[in-house]
């Protein structure tokens, strides 16, 4: 295991996916910072209304950055024809154990920066809002959760068609229809795991001042339920993506 | 002598086509096998099967003495070294990088690298990326990549391929001189006959699925024995005398064409042909090439 | 030479399901545009116009980059592969006309896609919405107006395409580029950013023209954006060594 992954470390290197793990955060941070809050009301409210827009952004950006992650992981190996000489010298369990750790560790960078430039974000734009610790630990673990569920959906396309192509495609689709299900009623959102960052999240509009449109934003319940076939979801892909591996012919 | 490579009726089937039957491989200790067959024969895929690459629909595989099963396959592959089809490597990587990864998932020192660098003579680009390599040094990279570790067991697929002829000149040389150098096995695959000559002990001639002939190169050049011309001042003189000894021959020119006859047999006729005037001026002897014995071969399994 | 170029981009592409995303991406727009605009009547009330917001404002700033993009970096990769390059690049034309030819097969298809998107619209608002009247004409101007504003799109994606080997990478960018075209647009400075064109040429989230009596420098806009990337494709592939 410990040999697989530092393999796949040293094929990481010059690929710059790190710069790529960084770029989210970046993104997150200049694009959720745009709207600067105003006014002691927005101050107050502005943890809040963050973690409220965060799961759109998400729900925008990490379908496509979890294609790319997981078509970088797998079209070298196609691109160098190499399969048949890893699998000389490896078992396809171990190769696939050190995709799987190195595209799992990059997301829980990933998601680690996103939450850490949240927090920044509140240091810089002065909120005056308590931090709300609870929320916002969940709110990490639903977008974890979500991506390595889209991060395996991603590998084992690349896995089956060995082409970038499908992959990239269906995370921007989905991207698409998993924004637009975020203003669909909840139960449409179930249908659309590309964009479960939305129903997951724990703040809706509590109140909407149509005259000064100024938005109050609340707390409501976690989502245990589907964060729970969220993971079973990201389980069962997992075991997809090992199963075309084992069985795929050289 | 002891066989390190040895199959028991190796099939491989892909939905109605056979790309391997029945397929019965001895390659015996510290020798260069040649696998010789042309393109689409079941090479590749008999080799694939041996490196546990594919599974095989029926049959067994033994190799170093060892039954090859999901268990053994490793420990078996980490003394064997291979190179199937085109070359493999990252392209973002540099030639050292690629060694550094396979040395490590081979648990081979690094200090090996340096060696199997010069021997495919990459040493100079070892720090260029694979992407800018032409086809021949990625070759070298494959066959480099093969002879980390000194593995005991070498299966080469076409390893000729994309090599200018330098290189060719060099690879034989370092094919025929592995058994010696390092005590390894080596397997070769080729469609060139020719090349195969110089630097095999062993063959294995394989079309369609189907092996045609195993055994030493010698034995195989034994059934080579060819036809023999004789140049003649005067054919005509030659004529009814070969037709004495149940001989046709075209003796439209100087050049006569015997079939192959036994040298006793040879040496009476060519007293004769003397004695009668005909003026013998050369006699050339004909082995077969190994073009020609595969045509054969393969004609035979025809019939 | 051109014709040529472009007859060969074309047969490349024969049997490949990238058109696909093409169909399906307006596809799902206009269904949710119709949706989103049912349930918001009573804030919505321009008709038409505010039809046509819902279904291409999502679509205009994120996802048609993206989808250009993808197209982009899929006629790249043909050549990125195997020894693409130097067979392309010994082939008798100038390296410049395939670039070129690249950019009108996406056009080309990006045409496609706007009509697509029309038809569409129509459709929706005459059966869905219940408009009783045809569209304005106006909405065809817009669409026209967005074939120049994506133009500068494809041609910055293709050029990314050509000096990116990843396939993903440049489709990332693309995603990126349109986000920032948002935020761009919306401190004012659209005209200064090659992803905001498209989105400022669909009018995409005004009910009113947001190019009214400005359609002249974003025409200058998209031909200068467009004459950037294109002569510095030029420089790059008529200056520059061949990468295979």
């Amino acid at each position: 295991m410990g040999k697989a992954l530092h393999a796949e470390l040293q094929k990481a290197r010059r690929r710059h996916d790190l710069l790529i793990c960084l770029a989210v955060p970046v993104v997150v941070y200049l694009w959720a910072g745009a709207a600067v809050p105003t006014g002691a009301d927005e101050l107050a409210n502005a943890y809040s209304a963050l973690l409220f827009a965060l799961p759109v952004l998400n729900a925008i950006l990490l379908p496509i950055v979890m294609a790319l992650i997981a078509s970088r992981l797998w079209d070298m190996e196609v691109k160098g024809s190499t399969t048949k000489l890893l699998y000389t010298l490896q078992s396809r369990r171990s190769l696939f154990a050190g995709k799987a750790l190195l595209g799992t560790g990059e997301v829980l960078l990933m998601v680690t920066l996103e939450m850490a430039v949240s927090i920044l974000l509140g240091r810089v734009q002065g909120y005056t809002e308590a931090f709300p610790a609870g929320p916002f630990v969940y709110t990490g673990i639903c977008t974890l959760a979500v991506d390595v569920m889209l991060f395996f959906s991603e590998l084992l396309l690349m896995l089956i068609f060995d082409n970038p192509l499908p992959a990239l495609c269906v995370g921007i689709v989905g991207a698409l229809i998993g924004l637009f299900s975020a203003f669909m009623p909840p139960l449409v959102s179930y249908f659309v795991p590309w964009g479960y960052f939305v129903p997951l999240s724990c703040y809706e509009v509590s109140y909407w001042d149509q005259a000064t449109h100024t938005v109050t934003y609340g707390l409501r319940p976690y989502n245990w339920g589907l964060l729970a076939f969220t993971v079973v979801l990201a389980a069962v892909l997992f075991a997809a993506a090992w199963r075309m591996m084992r069985d795929k012919e050289v | 002598m002891q066989t390190v490579i040895e199959t028991k009726a190796l099939c491989k089937q892909y939905g109605p086509h056979t790309a391997v039957d029945h397929v019965e491989l001895h390659v015996p200790q510290g020798c260069v096998y040649g696998f010789i067959g042309p393109n689409g024969a079941g090479k590749s895929t008999t080799m694939k099967m041996l490196l546990g690459l594919i599974h095989p629909t029926a049959g067994r595989v033994r190799l170093l003495g060892q039954e090859l099963t999901e268990k053994s396959r490793l420990p078996l592959l980490r003394q064997t070294g291979s190179l199937i089809e085109s070359p493999a490597g990252y392209l973002h990587l540099t030639a050292q990088e690629n060694l550094e990864i396979v040395a490590d998932l081979k648990g081979v020192p690094h200090k090996d690298i340096g060696r199997v660098l010069d021997i495919v003579h990459l040493t100079q680009d070892r720090n260029r990326r694979v992407g800018q390599y032409s086809l021949g040094m990625k070759q070298r990279l494959g066959i480099a990549m093969a002879l980390l570790g000194s593995p005991k067991l070498l299966i080469l697929d076409e390893p000729t391929n994309g090599l200018d002829p330098a290189g060719i000149q060099e690879m034989r040389a370092l094919i025929r001189n592995m058994p010696a150098a390092t005590g390894a096995t080596v397997l070769i695959s080729s469609h060139l006959l020719g090349e195969m000559e110089q630097m095999v002990e062993q063959v294995g001639i394989i079309d369609h699925g189907h092996i045609l002939f195993e055994g030493p190169l010698t034995e195989l050049q034994r059934h080579s024995r060819g036809n023999v011309t004789l140049r003649l001042l005067d054919p005509a003189k030659a004529a009814p005398i070969l037709r004495a000894n149940g001989l046709t021959a075209h003796s439209d020119s100087c050049v006569v064409t015997l079939p192959p006859l036994q040298d006793a047999l040879l040496a009476d006729l060519v007293q004769k042909l003397a004695a009668c005037g005909a003026g013998v001026v050369e006699l050339t002897p004909h082995t077969k090439t190994l073009e020609e014995i595969f045509l054969s071969l393969t004609s035979e399994e025809a019939d | 030479m051109l014709k040529r170029c472009i007859i060969a981009e074309n047969r490349k592409l024969h049997a490949s399901p990238i058109w696909v995303i093409f169909f399906v991406l307006p596809l799902i727009s206009a269904g949710y545009g119709t949706f989103n605009y049912l349930q918001n009547l009573e804030i919505l009330t321009e008709r038409w116009y505010s039809l046509w917001t819902q279904h291409t404002l999502f679509y205009s700033m994120l996802f048609f980059p993206a989808m250009v993009s993808a197209y982009a970096a899929y006629l790249w990769r043909l050549e990125h592969l195997g020894h693409n390059w130097n067979l392309i690049m010994a082939a008798p034309v100038r390296p410049f006309a395939l670039f070129a030819a690249k950019l009108l097969v996406v056009v080309k298809l990006m045409c496609f896609t706007q009509c697509f998107v029309f038809v569409l619209y129509v459709a929706c608002g005459r059966l869905f919405a219940g408009f009783s009247d045809w569209p304005p004409m106006s909405i065809v101007f817009y669409l026209v107006r967005g074939i120049f504003g994506g133009l500068a799109v494809a041609a910055v994606q293709l050029l990314l395409a050509m000096l990116i080997r990843s396939f993903a990478v440049p489709i990332f960018l693309g995603l990126v580029g349109g986000i920032a075209g948002m935020l761009i647009g919306s401190k004012g400075y659209a005209l200064l950013w090659p992803y905001c064109l498209m989105q400022q040429g669909m009018n995409a989230n005004h009910s009113t023209d947001v190019l009214a009596g400005n359609v002249l420098p974003f025409l200058l806009a998209c031909a200068g954006w467009l004459a950037v990337v294109l002569l510095t494709a030029k420089v790059l592939l008529e200056k520059t060594d061949v990468k295979a």
